[in-house]
This record gives structure tokens, sequence and C-alpha cells, in this order.
């Protein structure tokens, strides 16, 4: 770590938190029980679906754990891990099912 | 009242308890590997737990560490920790309508406890199934507790242990798949399978963009692209 005073890094751990929670707060806690306006319910219903392949997206075609270089194990994981959870529609199937791929092409790659 | 018709909130909170419970699979490594990667930059144990327990957002976690390592100054790096975590806010609003009338005493904690995977096991439960307030809550408390436990816990002991852990290969790309397979049952509807499709390409095209706003655009895509499909969909039938 390049030099840092104890009082800096608490000083950084507080305002990430604290901006954090403002953040989950924000909503769910000033707007309290008011009723949303129509439109506004309809986008937000798209909101799981559109948050997290735009997470998982870039990761996949650029995984940090390979420096951001396209890996075709890790692609072929999620596009396993995508066609198990949409035919079976069960999480942790989909999951086991593309984490196991990626287990043994790399242990494969090892050899 | 129907308390013969709908199950007791304890009953409703091992519930969560049980679907959350898995996901201490993919969340542990991550947790170990900050732990690990704090400790290294010569984080105390105290330091480490404070940004685990006070912030409690993986990605954000590393991603201001990172910054703080190479020497950027703490404006910039608590800013971009910041903008990564900003997508929390679209989980806040899209809460409201299942907690926006419950006390505040609940909704504070149930912001602090928001983080991706008891958001979207959340949403898999609530949507489409009518349950009151109690139960919700209980649903969600249960499936937090496992989930932001194992963050704090594993946290602590990578930052203790450190680099024995991380050797399992691909354990590194368990938080994208696990968000891919939560995403999937979601996937039920032509608007739906078109706003994740427009989020990828957007995501993709803006992966470059400055500040995590590339995520952030990609995801208003995806959510004007559905809704707009819903509204087609209404008016044709």
């Amino acid at each position: 770590m390049a030099e840092l005073a104890p009082s800096t890094l608490w000083f950084t751990i507080a305002a990430l938190g604290l901006g954090t929670y403002l953040i989950r707060f924000s909503f769910l806690g000033f707007l309290g029980g008011r009723t949303l306006p129509p439109l506004a319910l309809r986008l937000l219903r798209y909101v799981p679906v559109a948050v997290f392949p735009a997470l998982v997206a870039p990761q996949v075609l650029w995984p940090s754990a390979t420096g951001g270089e396209f890996d075709a194990p890790r692609l072929l994981a999620a596009l396993c891990t995508l066609l198990v959870g949409l035919w079976r529609r069960n999480v942790l199937l989909a999951l086991g099912a593309g984490l196991g791929l990626l287990l043994v092409l790399e242990l494969l790659r090892g050899l | 009242m129907s308390s013969r018709l709908s199950p007791r909130p304890a009953t409703v909170f091992w519930e969560g308890v049980r679907d959350g419970t898995p996901f201490i699979v993919m969340v542990a490594p991550f947790a170990l590997l900050f732990g690990v990667v704090a400790a290294e930059l010569g984080l105390s144990l105290a330091e480490t737990l404070g940004f685990s327990t006070l912030v409690i957002a993986g990605a954000a976690q590393f991603a201001t560490l990172e910054l703080l390592d190479a020497g950027a100054p703490v404006s910039v790096a608590v800013g971009t920790g910041l903008a990564v975590n900003l997508r929390m806010a679209l989980y806040s609003a899209s809460l409201v309508p299942f907690f926006g009338r419950a006390p505040l005493r609940h909704r504070a904690w149930i912001a602090y406890a928001l983080v991706d995977q008891v958001y979207a096991l959340a949403l898999l439960r609530f949507q489409g199934r009518e349950e009151p307030q109690g139960a919700r809550l209980a649903y969600y408390a249960g499936a937090a507790a496992p989930i932001c436990g194992i963050w704090i816990l594993a946290c602590a002991l990578g930052a203790q242990a450190q680099s024995t852990v991380a050797a399992v290969p691909g354990l590194d790309f368990a938080v994208p798949l696990t968000f891919l397979a939560m995403v999937t049952p979601m996937l039920k509807d032509r608007p739906s399978a078109a706003a994740a499709v427009v989020a990828t390409g957007l995501a993709i095209l803006g992966h470059e963009l400055p500040l995590n706003s590339g995520m952030l655009l990609a995801a208003a895509g995806g959510m004007v692209t559905g809704a707009l499909l819903e509204g087609l969909g209404e008016a044709h039938g």
C-alpha cells in the first residue's frame, strides 16, 4: 500500500460506507409509503433483468482474473450457466453446471 | 386475522435462510479474497472488518482498495466505489412496492442488507406472489442472514489466513456466474428477455466508459426496452 495514514484509511472506509448506505436507503427510505406512478413501476419491474446482465457481460468477455484478456473457458462457463438456467429455471443447478464446467476446463488447461 | 392461512413469520424466515445458505459457497471465496488482498496491502484486521461491515459491497471494496494502493486521491477512490454501488439505488427503488409501507426501522435494516444476492432472492420470491408484509420482512431477513454473515466472517478469515485461499481454479468467476444463474428464471416473458439482451449489448459497447457509467447506461437502456415492449404488448391486446 502506498503510504497511507490509518486516519486517511478510516476516513475512506467511513465515507464509502455512509455513501453506500445512503444509496441503498435512498428510494426505500425517503420515498416511503408514497405510491409510485405506473410508468415508474413499469420501469422498475425490469431492474433485475437489466442490471445483472449489464454487470456480467463485460466480466464474461474481459474477466478480471485474466487481467482483462478474453478467456474461452470463462465464456463457455457463462453460456453453460445461461442455457441450463433457461432450460431448467433452477438457480443452483445453473450455477453448479457453469462452475463445474469451468473447473474441468481449468484442470484440463493445467495438463 | 388470517393467521391460519398465512404461514408464521418464523417459518418464512427459515425459508429465507434455506434459500440464502447455498450462496455461502459463492460469496465466501470472494470475501476470503478481499481479506487476503487487504492484509497483503497492510490493512489491520479492524480496518478490513470496517470495510466488510460498513460498506458490505464486494466490487466497490476491491475497486476502492486497488485505487488507494495505486496512490489515487481518497476522493477518487471513494467516488469510484460509490459509482460502482450506484446500481443499488435501482434496487432500492424496485423494493418500494414491497416494503415502502414498512415502518422506518425496518426499512433502515433492509437498506443495510441490500446486497446483490439478497436483492435477487427477494425479487425471485416477491414477484408474482401475494403475501403479507410480515412474511416478506421475515423472508428478507432469513435470506440476508447467511449471505451478509458469511461476507463479514470470510473477509476476516481471509485477512487472518492469507494466501492459502483462491487456490481452486475458476472460483474467481463464481460471482458473475451467480448473477447469471439468478437472472435466468426472471427471463420468462418477451419484454424481460429483450431488456436483458439490450442491457448486455449496451454494457459491452460501453465497457470502457469512465466511472462505471457504461453499466448504468446499459441498465437504463434495458429497463426502457422492457417497459416499452410491455406497453406495446398491452396496446396490441
